[in-house]
Order: C-alpha cells, then sequence, then structure tokens
C-alpha cells in the first residue's frame, strides 16, 4: 500500500500542473496565444475568445477524465503491473493535453488567414531572410562554473566519510556536472524580441536569462544538501523518505514559480505590443509547439513563451531527440517488464572454506562465518527496510539496504518467497538474505547459523 | 540597426553581413567606436553559424573596418585608420566602369552619377 501511495503522490501532481500550465496557454504572451501569433486587434475579437473559451474547456474535461482513470492504476498487486499502468497512464497524460492544443492551434491559424492578421508583420515570417536587430542584442553573463563546483563539493562529502554510499553520490555528483551542462549549453541565448520596443526585449531577455541561473543554482544546493541527508540519515527509512519528499517538492516550486513568474511578466510587458509590426515566426512552429528551422545552425532555441528552451527538430541532434523521446514514451510502460527479463533473479549459494557467498548475477555477498553472531529467519522485513542503492522487481531484491535499529545492510532475496534470513556479525554488519525455494533457504540458513563453522 | 541575412541569394552569408555593416559604416549608421555584437551573440539571435559570422568579422578586421575584441565582440574602427580597398572591388568597380562605357556614358558622365551616389550614400 506504501508503494501505491508512493507512486501516487509522485505521480498524480503532473495532472493539474499540466492544466494550469494548459490553460495558461490561451492568455496572451508575446502575442502568442495557443502557438499562434495575432495583432493586437484580434485579441478582443469574439471568435478569437470563443476559441479560447472552448480550448480551455475541452483541456479541463480531458484532464476530469484522466484524473478518473487514475483509479484502476491503484488495482494491480504486483509491482511490475503497478508500475505498467502508471507509466501508461503518464503516457496518457502527456498525450491527451496536447490534443486540445494542437486542435485549437489549428482553428486559431485558418481564422488569422481567414481575416488576413499576417499582413501587418515584419520581414521575419519570411522563411528564406531572416533579420535580426544589433541594438538589442545583449551578450549574456554566465555565472562562474565555481558556482556549481561548490556544489559539487558539498556532494561529494558523503563520499569521504561513508564508503558504502559512493554509487548513490557518484549519481549525484554526475547530477550536479549535467545541471551545469544543461545551465550553459541547453539554453538558447537569443532575444525576446517581439516588435521595435527595445527596452521590452531587454527586459524580457533579462528576466529570462536571470531566472534561468536562478533556477540551475538552487537546484544544485539543494541536491547537495539531499546528499548530506542521505549521509545523516542513511539509517533512517522514515526520515530518508520524507527528505525525499522535501527535495522533490522543492525543485518543482523552483522550476515552476519562474516559469509562470515569466509566463506573467511575458503577458504584462506585451499587453500593448501588436498593435503595429511586431515578429511572427508562426511558420517554423509546427503545430505551435515543435520549432522547424532548416535555417536556424542551433539545436537549442528559445520556448515560445516561459522560461524553457526546445530542440529545432529540423536539425540532426533534434531529430535524434525527438525519435529518443518517442522510444521511451513507448517503452516507457513496458520498462518494469524490460527489467524483470535483464536482470538475473535467481539467488544462488556456495560455500567455501570459511565463508559462505550468496549471489545473484553479478552481484555477490560474502559472509564470513566466523564473524556470524546471530542468525534468525524471517517472514517479514525488518522495520523501515529502505534501500541506499540497489535492484528492487517483483522477483529480486538486492543492494545496500538500511533498517531501523540495524547495521547497513546488504540483502539479496526474492521478495516472494519466505522465509528470510537475517544475518548479524560481531563486526557490526547485517545481511538479510533469501531464495525463490523455501528448502533452499533453509539449506542456507544452515550453512550460515554459528554452529556451522567447521 | 538590422542586419538582414537572405538564405536564397547567391552572395554568401558572411559576405551579405560584412556588405551590410560596410554600408552602416559608410552612411554614419555606425559610428566609430561603436560596438558590435559577439560573434556567439549574433549567431544565437540570427541561427546562422557562429563560424560565418567569425568569418565575416575576421573579413572585416583584415580590411580594416573594425577591429576584434578578447571576448569575441567587435568595434568599428575610428574614422583616420588606415582602410585597404580589396582587389576584388576594385575589378569590381572596372568591371561597373566598363558596363557604362560600353552602354555609351563618357567620363564626365561617369563622375557625375559617381558623385551623385556618393551624395546620396552622405
Amino acid at each position: 500500500m506504501l508503494m501505491k501511495i508512493f507512486l501516487w503522490a509522485s505521480i498524480i501532481w503532473l495532472l493539474p500542473f499540466l492544466f494550469v500550465v494548459q490553460r495558461n496557454e490561451a492568455k496572451f504572451k508575446k502575442n502568442i496565444s495557443i502557438g499562434v501569433t495575432l495583432p493586437q486587434e484580434a485579441r478582443e475579437d469574439p471568435e478569437v475568445q470563443a476559441l479560447l473559451k472552448k480550448y480551455v474547456k475541452e483541456t479541463g474535461i480531458i484532464c476530469i477524465i484522466l484524473g478518473l482513470a487514475v483509479i484502476p492504476c491503484w488495482f494491480p498487486k504486483s509491482y511490475n503491473w503497478l508500475l505498467f499502468a502508471w507509466m501508461l497512464w503518464l503516457d496518457a497524460l502527456i498525450v491527451f493535453t496536447q490534443l486540445p492544443f494542437i486542435r485549437y492551434n489549428k482553428k486559431l491559424r485558418e481564422l488569422k488567414a481567414e481575416r488576413g492578421w499576417n499582413k501587418k508583420t515584419s520581414d521575419n515570417v519570411q522563411t528564406e531572410k531572416v533579420t535580426v536587430n544589433i541594438s538589442n542584442i545583449s551578450t549574456p553573463r554566465w555565472l562562474s562554473p565555481w558556482v556549481f563546483a561548490g556544489a559539487l563539493l558539498i556532494t561529494l562529502v558523503p563520499m569521504a566519510i561513508s564508503s558504502d554510499l559512493w554509487p548513490l553520490i557518484l549519481i549525484f555528483a554526475l547530477t550536479q556536472i549535467m545541471f551545469y551542462l544543461v545551465y550553459r549549453y541547453a539554453f538558447r541565448t537569443k532575444s525576446e524580441s517581439i516588435d521595435d520596443n527595445v527596452e521590452i526585449t531587454q527586459a524580457l531577455t533579462q528576466i529570462r536569462r536571470s531566472y534561468w541561473g536562478r533556477i540551475w543554482v538552487k537546484i544544485a544546493y539543494a541536491t547537495a544538501i539531499f546528499s548530506l541527508g542521505t549521509l545523516l540519515l542513511k539509517n533512517h527509512g522514515k526520515l530518508y523518505f520524507w527528505i525525499t519528499i522535501i527535495y522533490s517538492i522543492y525543485t518543482l516550486i523552483v522550476v515552476a514559480s519562474p516559469e509562470f513568474k515569466i509566463r506573467k511578466a511575458q503577458e504584462e510587458l506585451t499587453r500593448n505590443s501588436g498593435a503595429s509590426e511586431y515578429i511572427d515566426d508562426d511558420e517554423h512552429w509546427v503545430w505551435g509547439m515543435f520549432y522547424y528551422n532548416p535555417r536556424d545552425s542551433h539545436s537549442f532555441v528559445n520556448g515560445r513563451v516561459g522560461i524553457g528552451s526546445t530542440i529545432n527538430v529540423a536539425r540532426p541532434f533534434g531529430k535524434i531527440m525527438c525519435i529518443f523521446t518517442i522510444i521511451i514514451m513507448v517503452l516507457m510502460p513496458a520498462f518494469p517488464f524490460l527489467l524483470d527479463w535483464s536482470i538475473e533473479s535467481k539467488v544462488v549459494f556456495v560455500q567455501e572454506e570459511n565463508h559462505v557467498t550468496v549471489s545473484c548475477g553479478r552481484s555477490d555477498y560474502r559472509v564470513d562465518l566466523e564473524h556470524v553472531a546471530e542468525v534468525s529467519l524471517i517472514d517479514e522485513y525488518p522495520e523501515e527496510l529502505s534501500r541506499t542503492w540497489g535492484t528492487a522487481t517483483d522477483k529480486i531484491l538486492k543492494g545496500n539496504f538500511s533498517a531501523k535499529d540495524y547495521p547497513p545492510m546488504q540483502v539479496c532475496l526474492n521478495p516472494g518467497k519466505t522465509p528470510y534470513i537475517l544475518v548479524l556479525t560481531d563486526n557490526r554488519k547485517a545481511y538479510l538474505f533469501g531464495t525463490d525455494d523455501p528448502l533452499r533457504t533453509q539449506e542456507l540458513y544452515e550453512l550460515l547459523k554459528p554452529q556451522s563453522i567447521p | 540597426m538590422y542586419i538582414t541575412f537572405d538564405f536564397q541569394s547567391d552572395v554568401p552569408l558572411y559576405l551579405q553581413l560584412r556588405n551590410q555593416v560596410v554600408i552602416a559604416i559608410s552612411k554614419g549608421v555606425l559610428k566609430p567606436g561603436d560596438h558590435l555584437p559577439t560573434v556567439r551573440a549574433l549567431s544565437d539571435e540570427s541561427g546562422v553559424n557562429a563560424m560565418t559570422i567569425s568569418k565575416a568579422y575576421q573579413l572585416m578586421k583584415q580590411e580594416g573596418y573594425i577591429s576584434t575584441e578578447r571576448r569575441g565582440g567587435a568595434v568599428v574602427s575610428a574614422g583616420d585608420k588606415e582602410i585597404k580597398v580589396s582587389k576584388d572591388t576594385v575589378n569590381r568597380l572596372d568591371l561597373c566602369i566598363s558596363e557604362l562605357r560600353l552602354s555609351g556614358m563618357g567620363e564626365e558622365q561617369i563622375v557625375d552619377l559617381c558623385r551623385r551616389l556618393y551624395r546620396e550614400e552622405e
């Protein structure tokens, strides 16, 4: 049940979040609504207003249906089928919430062509030409890499203190490097030009650039603190669970809050734009959301609204990313089964001289029999058993774990077959083993018992 | 000041940039000491490859129209700096004069036309 609640809590927020984001697309920002650039006169047009209202309503209906579609996700009993249901729902959420956008983008474009609203635009609409105002261009000031290096150093501290955490800390460290690379290279620094108004262009550009830096610095240091928390709370499963939740919520707020602030600023600063000449590059945006411009040599481009960047689908990198995303989305529901299929789940053991080695795939857990202090057969996991690093599927649970009142624990067992063997050693180590056959588990228990030492 | 890149034109993109900057300097739109954007910023803004922008900057630097800065930006050169007229420019002028002469214009007429165009520039 805890796993079901955890999955529900970690995914369900996406539904209201996407609804708010999609609803926000109907508001005019940078002369754009639902991915269509329109002149000032079009904003109050009854037909445009009616389409925008219908779009919001349709998005709301789809979100309600998706909210109801969550119910079946609570039924599966197996871990794999539970993940399958949620991943399938996630796919549906991503695809179906975009459908009204695509539909009404098309309708709005048709209305725009019908009313001749694309006549007053500047040269930028011509796909064979691009015009830039060089007086508008400001060179971005990037934050020093040392700002991110500080977060990386803090992240690495637990590795120096507790060697058993190294795989997890290594992942955090690699994530920190990724944060810097995304901050520095996945951001197109193009000015936020919407018309000839230099002040507004500069204001919009500055806001976007400064928030972009702040987001990544905040996430980098939150990750560094989370890494320290992993060290301090590694043996306190419940507390560690909560710090994980807090870290996730904080990260979400750090990303979502500037996004909406910038959208608000774009809405307010460009409220009076579009009366005379303005920039319209709708031609480059397929369905109003995918940037396709073979003339643009860059793979990353400014998102149409908000803070983010998007990918130029016309570039080879953009095409690769697009295919990769589709493959990930298609395979997402199958991941748990693929994981099961690819991971060896047979637990085997062998006795050699004065130690027993329990193995599963390429993972070996060696128990020195002379150090074994206590061995017991149990039918339930120790209290607050929590994975620090390892694998968890329906058929195998292995890796480094922590549990309340026990030293760091190495686990290698089939979760579906009881009993399990709990081994405590006199050098403060703990092991939890179990095979797929209770008789073999009993055999292993006999081997591990202190009296079996030759 | 606006720079337009025409992707359909037979004139290479780097030369389009160079020509527009030269015209802007000659018309006084860009004055000595004015800053041009950095190569990367102009590339980001226009979508034109950074190597192409860099090539145009290098050419303008060689010709003496601009001086480049360490961080990829450029400054319009002071008026007193010697501008090297390229052989290509002389050849093109030679071709124009030949065409005008063949069209029946005399020396005075050609000089008058040049003077008129020069003054229009100013």
